[in-house]
C-alpha cells in the first residue's frame, strides 16, 4: 500500500492512504477533540468538534476526511480553538448542565472537553440564561432498565447506531429536524412501548449521561439497613474482570476476591457466586440437549442464558421459540433457589431473603421482573445492580478497593469451576456445554478442555464436533445482528446446526450494557483473557464435577430435568408486542 | 432567535451583536453543508458592513 506524506501542526508524517486526519494525527501524538467519534462505529462527523484546517480559512472534520499527499494541516490555530469552542458552546446552549447529579460526572466526554477549552460560567453565559431553556422531551423512566434524560442528549447518532447496525433492533432513530431534532423511538413512543431488548449497548456508547441504567442502589441501602432481611449477593462471571477497570486496576485482571470482601464490608450477609448456577445451567441445558438429540425433537436448540437476546428473540423471531432451551438465565436460577434451598436449609422465610444480583447486563433488570420469574408470588430475584452501579455503591461507601483483603465466595453456592467463569465469554456457554455432554455421553474424559474454535471475536463461529460416533454442529453468535442471520436459516429451515449460543452483546457479557464505559478498542479482548485466565487457574473446570451440583440433586432437586427442577429452573416464553 | 427578535425590536445589546456573531460564525464555518455554510451570510454581512444600524432602532427609544 502506497504512503502519503502530510503535515500536522508542522510535523512530517508518513501514513498509509485512506488514513483519516484524525487517525494521522494520533501517529504524531497529537490529540483532536472528539465526540461523535467511536472507535467500533462508522465516522459520522455530525458533532463537527474534530474540525481542523487544511488551507488558511478552510475547515474540514478531521474523522471524516482522508488524507492527501502534501497536505498540510493545522490543528490548533486560533481559528480552529474559536470555532471548535464555538461549536462545543452550541452543544452546552441545549445541554443540561446538572453536572454534579450526573451519572457520568468525572466519566463524561463532553465535560472533559468543557476542561480542555477551558469553558468557564462566563462563556456559557454569553447566552442570558433566560435564552438557555433547555428544549428537549420528557425523561423516558418507562421500564426497569434505561433511562433516557433528553435534555443530556447532544445528538451524536452513536446509539442509533449500536441499536441500528450492531443490535439490529432499529429502536432508536432521528426525529425532526435541525434545532427539534431528537433522539428516540419511532413516533415519540417510550421505549417500553418499542421491542427494545434493553441490552443496554446505547448506555454504553453514550459519551455523556442521557442513556444510564435505571440505578437500584437505594434499594440496596434500604435493604441492608433493614434488619429483618437477610440480604444476600451473587456475582456474574463477567463483572469480575470488569469492575477493576473502575478502581484503574489494568483491564481484564481479576479482582474475584476484592470484590467479594467488599460486598460483606457493605454489609451483605452472605457473597455467593453466580458460576455456581451456571454450571446448574450447563447440567440442566445439558441434558436437554441430549434428551432433544437423542430423542429427534426440536432442533437446533438455542441458548437462553442472555436477556437481551431473549427479549429480541420473543419480539424479532418469535418462530425460533421452540428452538430456545426452557432453562431460565443462571441469574434466575440462583433467585429461585435462593427462595427455595436456600431458604429451607437456613430456616428463613423466603420473604425474609433479599436476593441481590451483581450484573455486566441492564436486560437482566428487566428479565427479574418478568412474571414468569416468580416463586409463589415471591420475586427470585430482589434487585440488580450493574458493574457499574456497584462500583459506584463501593466508592461511595467509601471502600479502599484496591487495598482491600481478598476474601472467598461463601458456601455453598460459592463452589464453581472453569466451566462457568467462561459464560462471561463469547463462546463459553457452548465450550462449557461441550466439556459436560462429552464425557457424559461417552463417558470418557476429554484429552483437551480447550475448544478453540469456539472462542474469540469473530461475529459468527461455528464447529463440528466429534461426541463419539456423534457429530455435533456448534454455533457461536454474538451482537444480536449476527444471531439475526443464524436466525434467519432457521427460518427457512436451512439451519444445519444442533445446538446454538446466543450472546446479546458483542464479546458476550464482558461486552454487556453493564460494563464500565470506556473507548479503549482493545477492551474486550482484554476482558476476555481475563475470564480465560480465571477458567485456567481454576482447580475444577468441569461444571459436572462441581461437587456442590451432585449435592443439590442428591439433596433436592432429584436429577437433571426432574419435574422439581422443571417447576424451579425452567420457564418459558412468549411473542412479544 | 431570541437575539435577532430582540434586534429587530431595538432591544439588542452589544452583547447580543458580538453573541450572535460568533453563532453565525461557528455555523459558517463548522456545517456540514452548503445550506448550513451559506445561510449565516446575510447576518455577517449586516454586521460587518452596518453594525450601526442594529443598534440604530436601539437609539430611537
Amino acid at each position: 500500500m502506497s504512503k502519503i506524506n502530510l503535515t500536522i501542526d508542522n510535523q512530517k508524517i508518513s501514513v498509509s492512504e485512506n488514513t483519516t486526519i484524525l487517525e494521522a494525527a494520533k501517529k504524531a501524538h497529537i490529540i483532536i477533540p472528539t465526540l461523535c467519534h467511536h472507535p467500533d462505529q462508522k465516522v459520522k462527523a455530525n458533532c463537527r468538534i474534530c474540525l481542523v484546517e487544511t488551507a488558511p480559512g478552510k475547515l474540514v472534520t478531521a474523522c471524516s476526511t482522508p488524507v492527501r499527499e502534501g497536505m498540510e494541516v493545522k490543528t490548533k490555530t486560533k481559528f480552529v480553538r474559536e470555532i471548535q469552542k464555538g461549536v462545543l458552546e452550541l452543544i452546552l446552549a441545549n445541554h443540561n448542565q446538572d453536572c454534579l447529579k450526573c451519572v457520568r460526572n468525572g466519566n463524561c466526554e463532553l465535560q472533559d472537553l468543557c476542561e480542555k477549552f477551558s469553558i468557564s460560567r462566563e462563556d456559557i453565559d454569553i447566552v442570558p440564561a433566560h435564552d438557555i431553556a433547555i428544549d428537549s422531551i420528557e425523561m423516558d423512566l418507562s421500564n426497569p432498565s434505561i433511562v433516557r434524560d433528553y435534555s443530556k442528549c447532544i445528538k451524536c447518532n452513536r446509539c442509533i447506531e449500536v441499536c441500528r447496525e450492531v443490535q439490529d433492533a432499529s429502536i432508536l432513530s432521528g426525529s425532526f429536524r435541525s434545532a427539534q431534532y431528537t433522539v428516540q423511538p419511532a413516533y415519540g413512543k417510550k421505549l417500553s412501548e418499542t421491542l427494545c431488548t434493553y441490552c443496554g449497548q446505547c448506555s454504553t456508547v453514550c459519551p455523556v449521561g442521557a442513556i444510564y441504567e435505571k440505578s437500584e442502589i437505594d434499594d440496596i441501602w434500604d435493604a441492608l439497613d433493614n434488619p429483618e432481611l437477610h440480604v444476600i449477593a451473587q456475582i456474574a462471571p463477567a463483572v469480575r474482570v470488569s469492575i477493576g477497570e473502575e478502581f484503574d486496576y489494568e483491564p481484564g485482571t481479576p479482582v474475584t476476591g476484592k470484590l467479594v470482601s467488599s460486598l460483606k464490608r457493605l454489609g451483605f450477609d452472605q457473597v455467593f457466586d453466580t458460576d455456581f448456577t451456571a454450571d446448574l445451567t450447563i447440567i440442566e441445558e445439558g441434558y436437554e440437549l441430549i434428551d432433544r438429540i437423542q430423542n429427534g425433537k426440536t432442533l437446533p436448540m438455542i441458548t437462553s442464558c442472555s436477556p437481551g437476546w431473549i427479549n429480541y428473540m420473543e419480539g424479532f423471531f418469535p418462530e425460533v421459540i421452540d428452538h430456545v432451551s426452557t432453562c431460565k438465565s443462571p441469574q434466575q436460577m440462583f433467585g429461585a433457589l435462593s427462595k427455595t434451598y436456600y431458604a429451607e436449609k437456613m430456616n428463613i422465610h423466603p420473604s425474609k431473603i433479599f436476593t441481590v444480583s451483581i450484573m455486566p447486563c441492564t436486560a437482566k433488570k428487566f428479565e427479574a421482573r418478568r412474571d414468569e420469574m416468580m416463586t409463589n408470588g415471591i420475586p427470585d430475584v430482589d434487585a440488580v445492580l450493574t458493574t457499574r452501579e456497584l462500583a459506584r455503591l463501593i466508592k461511595s461507601a467509601g471502600l479502599d478497593f484496591k487495598n482491600l483483603p481478598e476474601e472467598k465466595f461463601d458456601e455453598p453456592f460459592g463452589i464453581t469451576t472453569g466451566a462457568a467463569v467462561i459464560f462471561g465469554a463469547t463462546g463459553g456457554v457452548m465450550e462449557a456445554a461441550l466439556r459436560t455432554v462429552y464425557e457424559v455421553l461417552t463417558k470418557e474424559t476429554l484429552d483437551s478442555l480447550e475448544f478453540y474454535d469456539v472462542r474469540g471475536m469473530e461475529g459468527i463461529k461455528a464447529s463440528k464436533v466429534m461426541v463419539g460416533d456423534l457429530e455435533v454442529n456448534v454455533a457461536v453468535a454474538h451482537g444480536l445482528s449476527n444471531a439475526k442471520q443464524l436466525m434467519q436459516e432457521i427460518k427457512e429451515g436451512q439451519s444445519p446446526y444442533h445446538f446454538i449460543e446466543v450472546m446479546s452483546c458483542i464479546g458476550g457479557c464482558i461486552g454487556g450494557g453493564g460494563q464500565p464505559i470506556t473507548n479503549d478498542p482493545g477492551i474486550k479482548e482484554k476482558r476476555l483473557s481475563g475470564v480465560y485466565f480465571v477458567d485456567q487457574s481454576m482447580e475444577i473446570r468441569q461444571s459436572h464435577k462441581n461437587p456442590t451440583i451432585t449435592k443439590i440433586y442428591d439433596d433436592f432437586l432429584g436429577y437433571p430435568n426432574s419435574a422439581k427442577s422443571h417447576e424451579l429452573l425452567h420457564t418459558h416464553y412468549k411473542r412479544r408486542k | 432567535m431570541n437575539i435577532i427578535t430582540r434586534l429587530k425590536a431595538g432591544e439588542g445589546s452589544e452583547n447580543d451583536v458580538v453573541n450572535i456573531e460568533k453563532i453565525a460564525r461557528t455555523m459558517k464555518y463548522a456545517s456540514f453543508c452548503g445550506l448550513g455554510q451559506t445561510a449565516p451570510t446575510a447576518l455577517l454581512s449586516a454586521i460587518h458592513h452596518c453594525p450601526q444600524e442594529l443598534f440604530a432602532r436601539r437609539g430611537d427609544q
